[in-house]
């Protein structure tokens, strides 16, 4: 019975959503993604980028641990031609 | 060897470009090849999430080229801190990354807002980065820039894209008399000749973006730009003549025939 409980709830754990706003765009994401999540879920090369969350930067390091909560505002940047 | 050093990069071109506003990326890497230049500025913007497969903008860069991330867009001096933050992350660079700062006022001038510059840099330099501001042509905010610790200084000639060349050469000098750290002309370059007039002035280096890019040819005026920054440099270090209101004549004006 235990086990089945447990099961129940990391299911609902997983389907669980949450918003975030990424770029601009507010999006519908699992709940606790962590950054290497969300870039394989936009499918983005993680060498071209760099993560920022709320307004600090996310060391690359770290993309595997950080987790994003309901209401993260997420900007992800590359470089572009400039003078 | 005439170097430049900057920011613990020793550099034999002193010609900085930009990467902005080409209509393609081959033209835009013939350009860089035909500037010589060692260093290019790029800028840091969303990831388009909608773009497929685009082509990355450093895959046309060519290797060895140091890269001189912007602020440009920025307006206040926390949206250019926050932007060299990134910029820092994106190169996975050295302890010490250069950046240029750019702190503009409002966008039909882009002029340089001179107090939220100086707070940015000061910000920045404590964060370890190498500095070089975009300026006005003040000889007062550059060195307050120079004492906050910022590796140059780069006054502009004028407003950025104008291509009106360097519009105040007196302030230029007053900026390179009081100078410790190298003076790069930034902004307002048109054309080939203009490279020269500064470079005869004895500013370090010239950055220029738009001259080339927009130029009919971009891949001929840089190369226009290249032995134009070059010629410049070598008749600074030659040293020229005074200038005189009265002609002096080049030939002996003794033994003239049928003289007395």
């Amino acid at each position: 019975m235990a086990g089945r409980a447990l099961d129940r709830a990391v299911r609902a754990a997983y389907h669980r959503r949450m918003r975030a706003t990424v770029n601009g765009d507010a999006m519908d994401l699992p709940d606790g993604l962590t950054i290497s999540a969300l870039l394989e879920h936009l499918r983005i090369r993680p060498e071209r980028v760099t993560v920022e969350r709320n307004g600090a930067v996310i060391r690359k390091a770290r993309h595997a641990e950080e987790r994003l909560s309901s209401g993260d505002v997420v900007e992800i940047v590359t470089f572009v031609g400039g003078g | 060897m005439d170097e430049l050093v900057l920011g613990g990069h020793r550099f034999t071109s002193r010609l900085v470009v930009g990467t902005g506003k080409y209509k393609d990326f081959p033209t835009m890497k013939a350009a860089l090849l035909a500037s010589s230049a060692q260093m290019v500025t790029v800028a840091v913007r969303r990831l388009d999430l909608q773009a497929r497969g685009e082509a990355s903008l450093l895959h046309w860069i060519p290797e060895g080229m140091v890269l001189l991330p912007n602020t440009a867009g920025c307006f206040t001096a926390d949206d250019a801190v926050r932007t060299c933050r990134l910029a820092r992350e994106l190169e996975l660079g050295g302890e010490n990354p250069l950046v240029k700062l750019e702190v503009l006022s409002d966008p039909k001038t882009l002029l340089p807002d001179a107090e939220e510059t100086l707070k940015a840099a000061r910000q920045l330099v404590s964060e370890g980065f190498r500095v070089l501001p975009y300026t006005n042509d003040d000889p007062v905010a550059a060195r307050k820039l120079e004492d906050a610790g910022c590796a140059a200084v780069m006054p502009l000639g004028a407003p950025i894209g104008s291509g009106l060349g360097l519009r105040n050469p007196h302030a230029l000098q007053m900026i390179l008399e009081h100078a410790k750290v190298p003076v790069i002309v930034d902004a307002g370059v048109g054309t080939a000749s203009d490279c020269a007039v500064c470079m005869e002035l004895g500013v370090s280096a010239l950055l220029v973006n738009t001259a080339i890019s927009g130029a009919q040819d971009p891949v001929a005026m840089a190369r226009a730009m290249k032995l134009a920054t070059e010629a410049g440099r070598l008749a600074f270090l030659a040293g020229r003549i005074p200038r005189k209101l009265y002609g002096t004549a080049s030939s002996p004006l003794s033994g003239v025939i049928g003289g007395a």
